[in-house]
């Protein structure tokens, strides 16, 4: 369970769908073996906060509670992401959740119809017979076992268009549906009209409960608080005050990060990664606690490296072990996807006779370039790897099933098969990695890429 | 004065009101009084019959079906089952009929090898009902999202249900709710010449002192018999101090429906405690305004510098290419052309990951959607999506924004193509 509540969610792509049935299974299988049979599943992001108190967010709180206890049909909470909307809604939640059955679902876990209706029902039901297949028997087993009040929460509720909207009518309506008994919450990042909008007339208008966006000083003060619950033991080995981390957050962290990036799990993870090194002076004894301008000046070339870090996209060339001809064959397959064919003769060529100066037409159109990278087939890819690694030997098997692991590690894709055709591949592997990898191999790449 | 305890005995009764369906404008009780005598048709005279109610969405048509219902197991001598079905929830003919097996017979498992034919399945289920020396039971039929039910194919249970009330058998009564007026041409005409041709029409409110009265007949139901709260009520709508009968005027210009009307009064009424025992008015003006408000233009406010240029490049794309999709090497590209001619070092994006982080944002808020095509064998940066606001809408709340003079004259260069 404890591994299960730290796991640090990636990047917010609907497509992290690494809860998988089993784990689902499992886990709430072990929430329901619990003390308390019917405790709700919480979410896996360790950046909302389960404090007792959300700082800045005590109306919004009071707000939720006061709606929550009237049971409303249909509330529909937004604001911009990482502006309290999990933690303040949590929050109002725990202090219900001894009388009232919650349940809450996540949309970026669920890539199933069948796995919204399990989510849901092994949550408010304690035993459930079996995962109904479709919307009536969900609504009949709500309908059938439900015997009081219930809140349903619906954390990224605008994913659901994707998944199914007939059954996000169907959600918006539970409360009739059910006899007045399931409440539900939508918490959206996105504004309602726009949800509304793709869905045609069909939704009910909800109750819209805005959150608004945590001005300069606020965000301050919760990236303080947070970095001070969390970094408990560093702050007391130092001895950091509130002052001097707030003088931290301020310089080092919201106002080099802002005009990047305005998500407060992105700097509360930098300001993270970063206090190590911005107290190293302290902790060595060279500057006091009082010396801000120094430490920041300190800290800054380090910040630099951290901003290139941003993102979480920089794993992605440190796990790319491959062996020699390996990556020859990834260096040829982008050069392949990149360089427009008719220039091939151009590049790899060994260098004839320049008599004749054939003018080639270079100029290629922009757009072509922007759209992405092409497809090739594969005696193209073989060609320029025997020009590349100017052997002359002719590819054999081993060649062969280097793109076949290739394909399999999902660096080349396969397109399309026509069966009176050749296989197709395309390179998904950008520049910059491809780049490393010829330095790395000691291919002179600059003298077969076409640069536009 | 009224009782402490009174208020906590209003606000409940005023709360069940407003969750319910159950509130009806005043000009339906023609349509009110033909329903009903409908149904005692069915019921007590064993004819069998059909209607569909068209009204647009908020109109009351669900309040006005349960209000007769509830009438007619007041008045009916004969005893009859209801039998409800959405059409968001039986997404198939075969859902529905299980729908309808349950709730018909619910003692009896219906296994698979029962389900044979439609029209077999339907008469076993009415032999089941009647069996046993009961009276013959009606049976009444609400079919909510009637238009959802034409689209199941061959409108197969629209014809046996048809083609069963218009049988001696059982007497069947089928109310559909709609808010399609084209209902009629959505049926086949098998279906259609079943089908007994009375339509209903709601209209919901028709005037602005209608909608008034609605409200307050919203926040005074029948329950609550104190006179003192009344009063209270319609002179807190038709004072001239506060601005509450122009906001709804407003209001009522774009929206009639009665479900926005409720939505925005609840919020004054989960507010009545025992030590506010008056309708808090300011609160009340402020929910009302809220209903104009825009949260796209707040949460554009909030995007960081990068995230804000990125959507006006975007944006740029759009009117230069007429609304294409487009991705984000593209938007980077268009991006890069302000760097170098306008925005200086200072604009310039250190790394690609930012910008896809950035992008990501853009998409989680639903301001930027990528197309639904598959392409899940497309690189990140290249994937395809388009912008989801308006361009003009967007142009406008730019220029509030908080940026960089060099940026913000970029931005609104755009309009110029």
């Amino acid at each position: 369970k404890q591994w299960y509540q730290r796991r640090v969610r990636g990047t917010r792509s609907s497509a992290s769908g690494t809860l998988s049935e089993a784990e689902s299974d499992a886990s709430a299988s072990s929430m329901k073996s619990a003390k308390n049979k019917r405790k709700r599943v919480k979410s896996s992001d360790t950046m909302i906060m389960e404090v007792d108190e959300v700082l800045h967010r005590e109306d919004i709180v009071k707000d939720i509670k006061k709606m929550l206890a009237v049971y409303p049909p249909f509330l529909f909470i937004t604001g911009p992401p990482g502006s309290g909307k999990s933690s303040s809604i949590n929050n109002a939640v725990t202090s219900l959740s001894e009388t009232v059955k919650i349940a809450t679902v996540d949309m970026r876990d669920v890539l199933k119809v069948q796995g919204f209706f399990h989510a849901v029902l092994s949550q408010l039901i304690s035993e459930p017979s079996r995962i109904p297949d479709h919307t009536s028997d969900f609504v009949r087993s709500l309908n059938m076992s439900l015997d009081g009040q219930c809140v349903l929460i619906v954390e990224h509720g605008h994913l659901f268009n994707s998944l199914n909207s007939l059954l996000f009518c169907t959600v918006t309506r539970l409360y009739q549906l059910t006899c007045n008994k399931v409440s539900v919450v939508l918490v959206s990042d996105s504004p309602w009209d726009l949800i509304y909008s793709s869905n045609g007339s069909t939704l009910t208008h909800p109750l819209i409960l805005y959150v608004p966006p945590y001005t300069r000083q606020q965000m301050i003060d919760v990236i303080t608080q947070h970095l001070l619950d969390t970094e408990t033991e560093l702050c007391s080995e130092l001895g950091l005050t509130n002052q001097v981390m707030k003088s931290y957050v301020t310089t080092c962290i919201y106002d080099s990060l802002s005009p990047y990036t305005s998500s407060i799990r992105e700097m509360m993870r930098t300001s993270r990664r970063l206090l190590p090194q911005y107290v190293e002076p302290l902790r060595k004894g060279e500057l006091k606690m009082t010396d801000t301008i120094k430490l920041f000046q300190r800290v800054q070339s380090v910040l630099v490296d951290t901003m290139s870090q941003l993102g979480c996209l920089a794993g992605f060339k440190s796990g790319l072990e491959l062996p020699y001809n390996s990556r020859v064959l990834l260096i040829c397959a982008f050069l392949a996807s990149h360089n427009p064919a008719r220039l091939d003769k151009r590049f790899f060529c060994k260098a004839k006779s320049s008599r004749r100066k054939v003018k080639t037409r270079t100029t290629a159109k922009l757009s072509e370039v922007l759209k992405g990278p092409k497809t090739f087939p594969l005696d193209r890819l073989l060609a320029i790897f025997s020009a590349v690694t100017q052997d002359g030997t002719i590819p054999c098997s081993d060649v062969l099933i280097s793109v076949s692991s290739l394909v399999s590690l999902n660096l080349i894709v396969k397109m399309s098969v026509d069966l009176l055709d050749q296989p197709k591949y395309k390179c998904l592997v950008p520049l910059p990695v491809v780049q490393s990898l010829a330095k790395e191999s000691g291919v002179d790449l600059e003298r077969f890429y076409f640069n536009y | 004065m009224v009782k402490r305890l009174d208020i906590e005995s209003i606000r409940s009764a005023i709360l069940q009101e407003l969750h319910s369906t159950s509130c009806i404008p005043k000009n339906c009780e023609a349509t009110g009084s033909q329903l009903q005598e409908l149904l005692l048709n069915t019921i007590d005279r064993g004819e069998g019959n059909s209607v569909i109610l068209v009204g647009p969405r908020g109109s009351g048509k669900s309040a006005l079906t349960n209000q007769t219902l509830s009438m007619a197991k007041k008045v009916c001598k004969n005893p009859f089952i209801m039998v409800y079905l959405n059409g968001f929830v039986c997404v198939d003919d075969q859902q529905a009929l299980k729908e309808i097996a349950k709730q018909l017979c619910p003692k009896e498992e219906l296994s698979e090898v029962n389900l044979g034919s439609f029209a077999s399945t339907m008469t076993f289920l009415l032999e089941t009902l009647n069996s046993g020396d009961k009276e013959r039971q009606s049976v009444v039929f609400i079919l909510d999202e009637f238009d959802l039910f034409t689209q199941h194919h061959n409108q197969h249970l629209l014809y046996n249900l048809f083609d069963l009330s218009q049988s001696k058998s059982t007497p069947l009564a089928v109310i559909g709710l709609t808010c399609r007026q084209d209902i009629m041409e959505l049926m086949e005409k098998r279906v259609k010449s079943r089908f007994s041709h009375r339509q209903f029409f709601l209209y919901g409110p028709t005037s602005i002192d209608q909608y008034i009265e609605i409200a307050t007949d919203i926040l005074s139901p029948n329950t609550i018999s104190s006179t003192e709260w009344k009063s209270h009520v319609s002179k807190v709508f038709s004072s001239p101090s506060n601005k509450i009968r122009t906001y709804l005027e407003r209001i009522y210009n774009y929206n009639r429906s009665i479900q926005t009307l409720k939505n925005c009064l609840t919020w004054a009424v989960v507010e009545l405690t025992a030590d506010k025992p008056k309708l808090n008015e300011e609160l009340l003006e402020e929910k009302l305004i809220e209903f104009f408000k825009d949260n796209k233009a707040t949460m554009i406010r909030s995007l960081s510098k990068l995230e804000c240029c990125l959507l006006i490049s975007i944006a740029r794309l759009s009117t230069k290419y007429a609304n294409q999709p487009f991705n984000l090497e593209m938007a980077l590209h268009e991006y890069n052309e302000f760097v170098t001619f306008e925005g200086g070092k200072m604009a310039a994006i250190p790394n690609q990951s930012l910008a896809v982080t950035a992008l990501e944002k853009l998409v989680s808020c639903q301001l930027v959607r990528v197309l639904s095509s598959r392409q899940s064998k497309v690189q990140r940066s290249y994937k395809l999506m388009y912008l989801n606001i308006d361009l003009v809408d967007f142009m406008t709340i730019v220029k509030t924004c908080n940026l960089p003079a060099n940026a913000q004259k970029w931005a609104q260069s755009t309009l110029n193509f």
